[in-house]
């Protein structure tokens, strides 16, 4: 257990010393969403029909985008030698890898949100809709997202491979979750489809760092 | 019993069992492939009676659905024969699992564009988001990120290992997306006429269904055969059974 | 037999191109399937015969100073 928290805590501090590897991400987030109005249509009564689709698109861009950089380094230093010899659970070293990649893209994502709801005209009703369904959602994108971290960790230009690895598995999560949103903008409820997101953040937090843990291994035989 | 199957365990280990228990199966299996083609597409495509609905357009039905079926069955073997690579570290599993992925993305893409020419006549569109062509398109990703990674990895064992582990993780996702795909369809319901959904089908219109998706099982199975067999060939290459099999020029004639 | 005539079999009512288009395309995807192997399996043979007739020249030439150094 010593190991994971020192970890946790090792990787909140990089992070926090090093803080363009989570702000850049949350710039791109901004980018994106802001591109939609520019290429498509600037009129609100549009704007906000799209509004939860686009968040939410751009929302997994931007954690695909951090992603890539998960378990790289702690491959190529040996760090993650050091862990396999150990001992420690495996599950609980990805589940915490997996909780910090949270903390530093889900999390400010989920925070960030509410204005990018402005500058998209999302329907007022809409805003809790996305705040829960980012909550509950963007953990699930980080935890699957760190299984395709694992396998191309060792994987030279691994960041688009990774994309291609774990987009199609994103896709249920991207559906409820912005029909929660689009939904709750109409004033129906939404309960359901926020339903739905916790059923699979429960399945992802019990299988997802298994499969992480076992690919974390393969990179040794590399 | 049990014992049985452990020694035919230990035996599928064996890629010179394989190689030769399977020589003499090409033969039949391609014969089985044409025969059931044959039959199959001439009951289909000038027995069957047209639908009252599509007309004769449902005709595609017999490349599309058998198509379909066996790429998702695909994905299943595929992560199946990954699980025992990974648990029993049998090589054989991971070359079989290899030689799937390309099989069951050529079977993804075929009931793929089959669906969309279908459409044409039927929605008046190339493409509608309708439920079943949306989670296949989903699948043909999942089978271009796994043979992606496969290639991506140098070593042979992690890339066997990697693609086993993505095909698993695949494997758990496929019903979630499929549902996904299914509930979100019926919330936009692009269409209201079903592709291949028959509340009940003629016996002249089901016969060769069913004889078309038998014969393209066993397409499939020679296809893989064939695959694994050339994998063996390559991985075996430094073995002197390899190296006497009468094909060699080193060989007993 | 639901068509009277050839060409009312090719016409497909008035669907031959699509179910033909469909059938075609299949075709070739199957047809590469099912040559990619083979071309491979005789890729490898050959490649195989060659190296096993290089690995045999190089030891018969071994052989044959072997004995040629016996005979001294």
């Amino acid at each position: 257990m010593s190991l994971v928290t020192a970890t946790i805590r090792r990787d909140l501090l990089l992070a926090a010393r090093n803080p363009g590897e989570w702000l850049n991400p949350l710039m791109f987030f901004l980018m994106v969403v802001a591109l939609f109005p520019l290429a498509v249509d600037p009129d609100p009564k549009f704007l906000a029909r799209i509004a939860g689709g686009v968040i939410w698109v751009a929302a997994l861009l931007a954690t695909l985008l951090s992603l890539d950089a998960l378990y790289k380094a702690d491959v190529d230093d040996g760090t993650l030698e050091q862990w396999l010899a150990s001992g420690e659970s495996l599950y609980l070293l990805a589940l915490g890898k997996a909780l910090v990649h949270w903390l530093c893209s889900g999390l400010p994502l989920t925070i960030m949100a509410p204005v990018l709801g402005l500058m998209m005209a999302l329907p007022n009703d809409a805003y809790w809709a996305m705040l829960l369904s980012l909550l509950i959602g963007t953990p699930i994108l980080s935890l699957l997202g760190s299984v395709g971290a694992a396998l191309t960790a060792g994987v030279r230009s691994g960041g688009l491979l990774l994309s291609l690895l774990i987009l199609p598995m994103y896709v249920p999560v991207l559906i409820f979750a912005a029909s929660a949103v689009y939904h709750a903008g109409l004033g129906m409820t939404y309960n359901g489809q926020i339903g739905f997101l916790g059923a699979m953040l429960a399945l992802a937090v019990c299988l997802t760092p298994f499969a992480a843990a076992a690919a974390l291994k393969l990179n040794l035989s590399r | 019993m049990w014992q049985w199957l452990v020694r035919l365990y230990h035996r599928l280990g064996s890629p010179k069992w394989f190689y030769e228990l399977t020589s003499g199966w090409i033969f039949w299996l391609a014969l089985v492939s044409v025969i059931g083609t044959v039959i199959g597409l001439t009951l289909g495509l000038l027995y069957a009676p047209a639908d009252y609905l599509q007309g004769n357009s449902f005709r595609i039905i017999y490349i599309h659905v058998p198509a379909a079926i066996v790429a998702q069955s695909g994905f299943v073997m595929m992560a199946v024969a990954g699980a025992v690579f990974l648990i029993w570290r049998m090589k054989m599993a991971a070359w079989v699992a290899r030689a799937i992925a390309p099989i069951g993305a050529s079977m993804c893409l075929i009931s793929l564009f089959t669906g969309a020419i279908w459409g044409k006549p039927t929605w008046g569109t190339w493409w509608v988001w309708d439920a079943r062509l949306t989670s296949m398109l989903m699948l043909l990703f999942l089978y271009f990120g796994v043979m992606a990674l496969q290639r991506a990895i140098e070593s042979e064992e992690a890339s066997h290992k990697a693609g086993a582990i993505l095909s698993l993780v695949g494997l758990v996702n496929i019903p979630i997306i499929k549902y996904s795909v299914e509930w979100w369809n019926t919330l936009h319901q692009p269409a209201t006429l079903k592709l291949t959904e028959k509340p009940s089908m003629a016996p002249d219109m089901l016969w060769p269904l069913l004889i078309m998706i038998v014969t393209t099982y066993v397409f499939f199975a020679l296809l893989v055969i064939l695959r694994t067999r050339n994998e063996i060939l390559w991985q075996e290459r430094k073995r002197s059974w390899v190296q006497q099999l009468p094909e060699m020029a080193g060989g007993k004639r | 037999m639901e068509f009277h005539s050839f060409s009312e079999f090719l016409a497909m009512g008035k669907h031959g191109f699509y179910v033909w288009l469909s059938y075609g395309l299949t075709a070739v995807v199957i047809a590469a399937n099912v040559v990619q192997p083979l071309m491979q399996r005789r890729r490898l043979i050959k490649e195989q015969n060659r190296r096993l007739r290089r690995e045999r020249s190089q030891g018969n030439k071994s052989a044959a100073s072997s004995l040629a150094s016996e005979e001294k």
